[in-house]
C-alpha cells in the first residue's frame, strides 16, 4: 500500500489533465455524475458533500512505458532503462496525471415537490498535466549528433503543459418531458498556476558539407508560457518556497489568480423507457493569463559553420558562440496569453432490464418502477496538444441489495486493451459513500500499470434515483 | 445496521483490492545515476586563401598567422565532462608549392602545448588531398582542455615563386567531435 502511495503521490508530482472518468459517468446515484454531465438524470431533494472528503479522484497514464521500465529494481543500469523506454516509445506517446479535490458541493431541487429541476453548485480544486515523450531532443541529449547524420532533430517534438487551478462552478439540469432532460453548468476558474509550451516547432540537422566538413543548421521557434509562479522565476527570489506556496495558493484559489470562464453542456434522452441515450461537452473554456505572466522565447535560425569562422584581416576570428546568441537569443517576455481548457466530450448508450416494482419497501425513491439491470456503451474524447485521445467503454450496472449499487466497465484506449473498472455506491437514510477505480488488473502489480484512476468520496443526500 | 454492512461491502471491497494489489521492488534512487554520453561533431575551422595571396612570402616564412581564442574550451562544462575529442582536419591544395600547415595550441601562459604539422604536397596537375585526425584521449584531453588559443600558420616550403597571377587555393576544413560523460 505504501508503494502504491508514493507512486502515486511521485506520478502526481511530476505530472498532471483531465481524465476519462468512464466509472463516474452516467452512474446517477451520485451526484458527482452531474460534473461529467449537466445534464445527468440525477433526482434528489438536496445533497451536500462532506467538504474535501465529497469527491476525491487521482488519475495517472503514460502510453509507451510505465513505472516498472524505468525504476524497476532489478540491477539493469538506470541509463541503459532510460535509453530502452526511449527506443520503445514515439513522439505521440504521453505521460499524464490529474487529480481533483471538491472543496465543496451542494445542490438542491428548485420549484416545489412536483418539479423535476435541480441546482448544483461547488468548487473543486484541480492538478493537470500532458507531457509528450520528447523524443528527438532526448535522442541528441543521450547520443549527440554524431551517429545522427542527415537526420533532422525535430525540435517540435518539446509539448507539455501543465496546470494547478481551482473552479467554481454552478449547474442547471432541467426534465423538460418524460424523456428529454437538458442541463448545463457554467464555471469560473481561477489559475493558480499555468506553465505551457505546446506550439513549438523547429529543427536542428547535420549533414555532410562540401567546403565544410557539416552543414549544420538549427531553426528554433520555441515558447515558453509561465503564469503564477513569476516570483519564483525571477533569479533575485531567496524567499522560502514552501511558506510563500502555503500563503499564495489559498489567495490564488478563491479569486486571486488568473481567471477564465468555461461551460459544461449535456443531455439525457429516453426513446424509450428502457433505452437511455446521453452525451454530454464538458470544459468549453479558457483561462485568460494576464497577471504573473512570465514567457521565454528561443527563436531564430542559425546556419553553423564552425566554432572558429570568419578569419578577417586582423588575423583573429569572430566569436562564433556570440553570433549563436545572438541569432537564438533567449528571451523573456511578459506578454498575456490564453489557454483553452481541454476540452472532454462524453456519450452513451444503455440498455435497462429486470424491471421491478416498488413493493419491497417505503424507500424515499420517486419512481413507481426501476430497472435492476443495464448495459451500455460509453465513449469518450479528450482534445490534447495533438490527436485527441479516444476511450470506448462497455458497462454493467446492477442494484445489488437496496441501497447497494455497482458499476463494472471494460475499456480500450490508448493505455491499454485490458481496463476492468468497478465502481460501488451506496445510500442508507440520507449518507451516502462510494469508491470506484478502473484498471483493476493491474492491481497485481501497479509498478507495471500504464493508467491507474481512483475516486472515492461522502455526501449526505436527501432523496435518489434508482436509474 | 444495514448501513454497517454496506459500508463494510465496499470497505472490504477496497481493502481486498489493497492488499492483493502489490508492486515490484522500485527503486526511485537510480535517478541519480543516470548518466549521458553523447557524442557532438562539428565544423571546427574553415578557411580559404589564393595563391596570389602567397606571393610576398618567401621560403621558410610562416604566413598567416591567425589566432584564435577558444574560449569555450574553458567553461565548466567542457572542463568536466568532456572526456574525449578528435580533431579532424582536411586540407585541399592546388597551389604548385609545397607547405606545412600548423596548429600550435597555446596555453593561458601563451606557451604551445601542442604543435599540429601537416605537410602538404605541392599541386601537380591533380588536387592535393591532406587529412589528417588528432586523438585527444582520455589520458591527454586535459591538453585540449588547457587551451585558450589556437594559431593557424603556414609554412611555404622552396619552389617556383609565387606571382600575383598564379593560379590555384587552399582550403582548410576542419571538425571537432566531442565525447562527453555528463553526470
Amino acid at each position: 500500500m505504501r508503494r502504491i502511495i508514493i507512486l502515486l503521490c511521485l506520478s502526481i508530482s511530476f505530472c498532471s489533465f483531465s481524465q476519462n472518468k468512464e466509472v463516474l459517468y452516467n452512474f446517477t446515484p451520485q451526484p458527482q455524475s452531474l460534473l461529467l454531465n449537466p445534464g445527468a438524470d440525477v433526482k434528489y431533494k438536496w445533497f451536500f458533500g462532506v467538504p474535501l472528503l465529497s469527491g476525491i479522484s487521482a488519475n495517472v497514464g503514460s502510453t509507451g512505458f510505465d513505472a516498472y521500465n524505468l525504476f524497476a529494481d532489478d540491477g539493469v543500469d538506470f541509463t541503459t532503462k532510460v535509453k530502452n523506454v526511449l527506443a520503445s516509445t514515439s513522439r505521440n506517446d504521453y505521460i499524464t496525471a490529474n487529480q481533483q479535490l471538491e472543496i465543496f458541493t451542494a445542490g438542491f431541487r428548485v420549484g416545489g415537490e412536483e418539479s423535476k429541476s435541480y441546482v448544483s453548485f461547488g468548487m473543486y480544486q484541480e492538478f493537470d498535466s500532458f507531457i509528450y515523450v520528447p523524443k528527438d531532443l532526448a535522442i541528441l541529449s543521450l547520443y549527440g549528433n554524431k551517429d545522427y547524420i542527415g537526420k533532422s532533430f525535430d525540435l517540435g517534438d518539446l509539448s507539455a503543459k501543465a496546470e494547478v487551478l481551482s473552479v467554481f462552478h454552478v449547474g442547471f439540469n432541467k426534465q423538460l418531458n418524460e424523456k428529454l432532460i437538458l442541463g448545463i453548468r457554467g464555471k469560473i476558474y481561477s489559475s493558480i498556476f499555468n506553465a505551457t509550451s505546446t506550439h513549438n516547432s523547429g529543427y536542428f540537422y547535420t549533414s555532410q558539407g562540401s567546403n565544410l566538413i557539416y552543414d549544420q543548421v538549427i531553426k528554433s521557434n520555441l515558447q515558453l508560457n509561465t503564469s503564477g509562479a513569476a516570483k519564483y522565476l525571477d533569479e533575485n527570489y531567496e524567499g522560502d518556497v514552501a511558506t510563500d506556496l502555503r500563503n499564495d495558493i489559498p489567495q490564488k484559489a478563491f479569486f486571486g489568480g488568473n481567471f477564465g470562464l468555461g461551460m459544461d453542456l449535456g443531455l439525457t434522452y429516453y426513446p424509450e423507457k428502457n433505452i437511455q441515450i446521453t452525451a454530454s461537452l464538458v470544459d468549453i473554456g479558457f483561462v485568460s493569463h494576464t497577471k504573473d505572466v512570465v514567457d521565454y522565447t528561443f527563436k531564430g535560425d542559425y546556419v553553423f559553420k564552425g566554432v572558429l569562422t570568419n578569419f578577417n584581416e586582423d588575423g583573429t576570428v569572430d566569436d562564433a558562440y556570440e553570433d549563436f546568441n545572438d541569432a537564438i537569443p533567449l528571451d523573456t517576455i511578459y506578454n498575456k496569453y490564453t489557454t483553452q481548457r481541454p476540452l472532454k466530450f462524453y456519450s452513451s448508450f444503455q440498455y435497462s432490464f429486470e424491471e421491478e416494482r416498488q413493493t419491497e419497501c417505503n424507500c424515499s425513491t420517486d419512481e413507481d418502477s426501476w430497472y435492476r439491470s443495464a448495459v451500455g456503451a460509453q465513449f469518450f474524447a479528450m482534445s490534447t496538444p495533438r490527436a485527441p485521445m479516444l476511450a470506448l467503454t462497455a458497462y454493467y450496472r446492477r442494484r445489488l441489495l437496496q441501497g447497494l449499487q455497482m458499476k463494472a466497465t471494460y475499456t480500450i484506449d490508448s493505455y491499454s486493451f485490458s481496463n476492468i473498472g468497478l465502481g460501488l455506491t451506496t445510500k442508507i437514510g440520507v449518507v451516502n459513500f462510494y469508491a470506484m477505480a478502473n484498471n483493476l488488473l493491474a492491481y497485481n502489480d501497479v509498478s507495471k500499470a500504464n493508467a491507474l484512476t481512483f475516486q472515492i468520496g461522502f455526501n449526505i443526500i436527501s432523496g435518489g434515483s434508482s436509474k | 445496521m444495514k448501513h454497517r454492512i454496506y459500508y463494510r461491502i465496499i470497505l472490504i471491497t477496497t481493502l481486498v483490492l489493497c492488499t492483493f494489489s502489490c508492486s515490484s521492488d522500485l527503486d526511485f534512487n537510480q535517478v541519480e545515476d543516470f548518466t549521458a554520453q553523447p557524442v557532438v561533431t562539428t565544423n571546427l575551422a574553415y578557411y580559404e586563401a589564393k595563391a596570389p595571396d602567397f606571393e610576398a612570402a618567401g621560403a621558410g616564412l610562416n604566413v598567416y598567422p591567425y589566432i584564435a581564442n577558444v574560449d569555450f574550451l574553458n567553461t565548466s562544462f567542457v572542463e568536466e565532462d568532456l572526456i574525449k575529442a578528435e580533431l579532424y582536419f582536411r586540407i585541399k591544395n592546388t597551389i604548385a608549392r609545397a607547405y606545412n600547415y600548423n596548429i600550435t595550441f597555446l596555453d593561458v601562459n601563451n606557451a604551445p602545448v601542442k604543435i599540429i604539422n601537416i605537410p602538404v604536397g605541392a599541386y601537380n596537375g591533380t588536387e592535393i588531398l591532406e587529412e589528417k585526425t588528432v586523438l585527444f584521449t582520455s589520458a591527454d584531453v586535459a591538453i585540449l582542455k588547457s587551451t585558450t588559443k589556437m594559431v593557424f600558420s603556414i609554412t611555404i616550403l622552396p619552389g617556383p615563386p609565387l606571382t600575383a597571377s598564379s593560379p590555384g587555393r587552399i582550403e582548410m576544413s576542419s571538425s571537432i567531435t566531442a565525447y562527453f560523460d555528463v553526470k
